[in-house]
């Protein structure tokens, strides 16, 4: 049975005695966790973990203007759902031509309140919310393939923005001449095609217990970590380069070693795990250069590899678009 | 450094372990693999000062330790599981388990 995640839910509200009725009422709503606040002014937004899934703000007449904090909230939070209660009348316009400008506001609800059509409104919603809270961790989860321990750090509280520097290989493939392909084949033909290249890249990314970060179009970028991972990613690449799918379907394979950032972009609605920085270009830049059925490395990951590749290795000295020097580097032909 | 097994004896313990699921052997074998690149790193890293210098033989003498440690253990280990220690081939008790993807 699947877990559906549990969301923040915030009631803003300066009536003492109004807030309580909400509290009462949505403290029933499964899946939530309540907060309350008798003041937005108290409330400080710095990052999207920091704000609710949920927001609740019942608008009195002669409360300050509220707009510069759900401009905030949403700024923050941009799929957060906020839900205003506000006085008919002047004060609704008011809501409504605001949300006309800056749609702030999923929803308003008009006093007196109504307890039960807002707890049925928030209860629909919420389940949706946390439908998709669950989908974006599933889909986290589909990416990961094996992290390491560190990795899985990062992966089981997403914590989006928020980079860490890890010592990584890095390994982007790419499927040569592959506008020939298209034009050869068709492009459904060969959209078909990729997708079992891609497949089998991923299993053997996989099986040398490196991580997929994300296909590139006619490529894969993948990720090693931990002591041994030069010697696993130079592996994977061979295997890769001597499979069935690259006998048939040529491509070119680059890789580099150093620290990289790493962390998890997006929002709560669509996470993403990314990586960047100089070695992540290199080894794309490597990747661009390296002829089909060719790995392309820079010297640094041949030597901490400490593997025999029993193949063609040529050194050779690369001018990378954005290095300052040209980068020593090995071309391996299986 | 002094090393008891190479490094194409490594790799080919760590191949098995892609295989099969018995990959504690393989564990070490990549610490040792991490070991030997920290000590040829400490060895080749420049000395522009004296502490620079102090610095880097301390670092490549623990991991010269630490990688004798592994090493012994590493041998240890292979025979406990009764790995033909000549081809350093895993026994067929283990090898029942191939890793599933």
């Amino acid at each position: 049975m699947v877990t559906l995640p549990s969301v923040k839910l915030w009631i803003v509200d300066s009536g003492a005695y109004t807030r309580s009725l909400l509290l009462d009422r949505l403290s029933l709503l499964a899946g939530c966790s309540v907060h309350e606040y008798a003041a937005w002014t108290t409330i400080e937004l710095g990052s999207l973990n920091e704000a609710p899934s949920v927001l609740l703000l019942n608008h009195y007449v002669n409360d300050a203007p509220p707009f510069d904090f759900l401009q905030q909230v949403k700024r923050v939070a941009p799929y957060s759902l906020v839900v205003v209660i506000g006085s008919p009348g002047a004060p609704h316009r008011a809501l409504e031509e605001f949300n006309k400008a800056h749609a702030c506001i999923d929803m308003i609800f008009d006093k007196p309140i109504d307890l039960e059509k807002l707890g049925g409104y928030l209860s629909e919603r919420i389940v949706l919310l946390r439908k998709q809270q669950l989908l974006n961790q599933e889909h986290l989860d589909l990416l990961r393939f094996l992290p390491s321990a560190a990795l899985q750090r990062i992966f089981s509280q997403p914590s989006p923005g928020k980079a860490e520097l890890f010592d990584m290989t890095v390994m982007f493939t790419d499927i040569r001449d592959s506008t020939q392909l298209i034009v050869r084949e068709s492009a459904r033909h060969y959209f078909a095609k990729l997708n079992r290249v891609l497949a089998s890249q991923a299993r053997l990314i996989r099986l040398y217990e490196g991580m997929v970060v994300k296909t590139t179009g006619d490529g894969l970028l993948a990720v090693f970590e931990g002591a041994a991972r030069c010697h696993l990613a130079l592996k994977c690449a061979h295997a890769i380069q001597s499979s069935f799918e690259a006998q048939s379907t040529p491509v070119g394979i680059g890789i580099s070693d150093g620290l990289v950032l790493t962390g998890i972009l997006g929002t709560t609605e669509h996470l993403h795990f990314d990586v960047i920085g100089s070695h992540v270009h290199l080894a794309a830049r490597l990747c661009s250069q390296a002829v089909a059925g060719e790995i392309l490395a820079t010297c640094d990951v041949a030597t901490k590899a400490r593997f025999n590749f029993q193949t063609q290795a040529t050194p050779d000295s690369i001018v990378v678009r954005g290095f300052a020097e040209a980068v020593p580097c090995i071309h391996i032909k299986i | 450094m002094d090393s008891q097994f190479s490094d194409q004896q490594l790799s080919h313990i760590i191949d098995q372990s892609l295989i099969y699921q018995c990959a504690c052997p393989a564990q070490v074998a990549k610490h040792l693999i991490g070991l030997r690149d920290l000590y040829e790193y400490q060895q080749n890293c420049i000395n522009q000062t004296a502490t620079d210098k102090v610095v880097h033989e301390r670092i490549a003498a623990d991991a010269q330790r630490a990688h004798a440690a592994l090493e012994e253990c590493l041998r240890e280990v292979l025979m406990i599981e009764q790995w033909d220690m000549a081809t350093l081939t895993m026994p067929a008790s283990l090898q029942k388990t191939p890793r599933s993807f």
